[in-house]
C-alpha cells in the first residue's frame, strides 16, 4: 500500500508542479490576471491557476481507483464533488457570482455523496458523527440538516481566507496533514489515501503561490481544495476532526458572515484593511467593514504581508494540533 | 513581543477555549440532554434537536461576542 500511495502522491505532486507553470502562462496569454493589492507596485498576477491542484489531485486519485477497488465508488464520488466545486469556482472567476449564489451553488457539490448514499448504501451510509470522549453521537435529524454544509462550509471558508500570498496552500497543507495523522490514528484507510494525495498536490502548487506569489489560485482552486477537505471529512468520517482543523478558516468566515449578516460578496462591503505605500497592511478602521482574521492580526500598527501569513500559519499549526488531539480523544472513545 | 504575534496568540487562546467549550457541549448533550426521557417520540426528537441546535447557536453567539470584545478592547486604535 505504501509504495502505491507514494507513487500516486509523487505523480500528483509532479503533475501539479508542471501544470501550474503552463496554466499560468496560458492565463497570462488570455489576460486573465488579478492585481496583487497588498504589494506597493500592484503587480498583475495570473489567476485561476489553482485548477492545477484539482487536476493533480484527480490524476493521483484516478491512479489509485484501480489499485483499491473497494474504495473505487468513494474515490469517484470524491472526484465528482471536487470537480463540481471547482467548476463553480471557475465560473465565478470569469463571471462574478453573488455571495448567496456562490454559497447556494456550492451546496450542490454535496449531490454526488447524497447520490452514492442513496444508490449504494452497501458502500456508504450517512452515519452518526464521532465526537471526542463519547464516541458516536446520537443526533441524527440535526446531522441531516448540516450535511450539505459539510462540503459547502469548508469550500467557502477556505475561499474567504485566500486573501494573502500563500495562505491557502500553507493552511490547507497543515489541515490535510492533520487529517492524515488523524486517519492513521483512527485507522481510516480512505482518509489516509485522500488526504495524502491532496497534500502532495498542494505541495506541488505551494512554490508558485508562496510570498511573493507568481500565481493566484482563484476561486476554482480555493473552492475545490475546501470541498476536497469537506469530502474527506464526510467520506472518512472525520467531521469533527476536520471542523477543528479548519478552525482559522471557519473563524474568519464566521466573523464576516456574522458581521455582514448574510452571504455577501466581498465587493459588496468596505475593505477591512488598507495597504500603505510601504506595503504595510493595517486595519482600515472602517466601522462598516467586517472584522476578519487579517484585520485582527494586523491591527492599527499593521504588518507586512508575509508577517501576517506567518501568524495565520501559527494559528493553523495550533488548530491542526487540536485536530490531532480531537482524533486521539475519538480513538479512546471508539 | 511584537503586536501581531501577541494578537495571534490571543486569538489562538480564544480558539482553544472554543474547542474546549465545543467538546464540553458534546458531552453535555450526550450525557444530559439525550438522557431526558420523553414518551412521545416526536416531542422527544423536537426537544433533543431543538435544545442541541439552541446550544450550538449560543456557542457561536458567544464566539462572536468574545471576538467583538477583543477587537474593541485590544485591536482597534491601539
Amino acid at each position: 500500500m505504501l509504495i502505491e500511495l507514494s507513487v500516486a502522491g509523487l505523480i500528483s505532486f509532479i503533475s501539479t508542479f508542471i501544470l501550474t507553470h503552463f496554466i499560468a502562462e496560458f492565463m497570462k496569454k488570455i489576460n486573465h490576471v488579478g492585481i496583487d493589492i497588498h504589494k506597493p507596485e500592484k503587480p498583475k498576477i495570473p489567476t485561476s491557476c489553482g485548477i492545477s491542484i484539482i487536476i493533480g489531485l484527480v490524476l493521483g486519485i484516478l491512479l489509485l481507483v484501480k489499485l483499491f477497488p473497494n474504495y473505487a465508488p468513494l474515490m469517484i464520488t470524491f472526484i465528482a464533488t471536487v470537480i463540481i466545486a471547482s467548476i463553480i469556482g471557475l465560473v465565478d472567476d470569469f463571471i462574478v457570482l453573488g455571495g448567496l449564489s456562490k454559497m447556494g451553488l456550492t451546496l450542490t457539490s454535496f449531490l454526488p455523496i447524497a447520490l452514492l448514499s442513496l444508490l449504494r448504501p452497501d458502500v456508504y451510509v450517512f452515519g452518526r458523527p464521532e465526537v471526542p470522549i463519547i464516541g458516536r453521537l446520537r443526533l441524527t435529524i440535526v446531522y441531516w440538516f448540516i450535511l450539505p454544509f459539510i462540503i459547502a462550509g469548508p469550500a467557502n471558508a477556505v475561499n474567504m481566507l485566500d486573501v494573502l500570498n500563500g495562505v491557502m496552500p500553507l493552511t490547507t497543507i497543515m489541515a490535510s496533514l492533520s487529517l492524515l495523522i488523524s486517519s492513521l490514528l483512527l485507522k481510516r484507510e480512505l482518509g489516509i489515501i485522500l488526504s495524502l494525495i491532496l497534500l502532495a498536490s498542494l505541495l506541488g502548487y505551494l512554490p508558485y503561490n508562496i510570498y511573493p506569489a507568481k500565481v493566484f489560485s482563484g476561486d476554482c482552486g480555493s473552492l475545490g481544495v475546501g470541498a476536497a477537505l469537506g469530502a474527506i471529512a464526510l467520506l472518512a468520517r472525520l467531521e469533527i476532526v476536520a471542523l477543528v482543523a479548519l478552525f482559522p478558516h471557519i473563524m474568519n468566515a464566521f466573523y464576516v458572515i456574522a458581521f455582514v449578516k448574510g452571504f455577501k460578496e466581498h465587493r459588496q462591503f468596505p475593505r477591512p484593511t488598507k495597504v500603505t505605500e510601504k506595503g504595510i497592511i493595517i486595519d482600515s478602521g472602517n466601522p462598516r467593514a467586517p472584522i476578519t482574521l487579517v484585520r485582527l492580526i494586523a491591527g492599527s500598527e499593521g504588518a507586512k504581508e508575509n508577517e501576517i501569513v506567518k501568524n495565520i500559519c501559527i494559528l493553523q499549526v495550533i488548530a491542526s494540533c487540536l485536530a490531532v488531539i480531537t482524533a486521539f480523544l475519538i480513538s479512546i472513545a471508539t | 513581543m511584537k503586536g501581531t504575534l501577541k494578537r495571534t496568540l490571543h486569538i489562538s487562546l480564544i480558539m482553544c477555549f472554543i474547542w474546549l467549550l465545543l467538546i464540553a457541549l458534546f458531552i453535555f448533550i450526550d450525557r444530559v440532554i439525550l438522557n431526558i426521557e420523553i414518551e412521545n417520540p416526536i416531542a422527544r426528537a423536537l426537544f433533543r434537536n431543538g435544545i442541541s441546535f439552541l446550544l450550538f447557536s449560543l456557542l457561536l453567539l458567544f464566539w462572536r461576542q468574545i471576538t467583538l470584545w477583543y477587537y474593541h478592547k485590544y485591536v482597534k486604535g491601539k
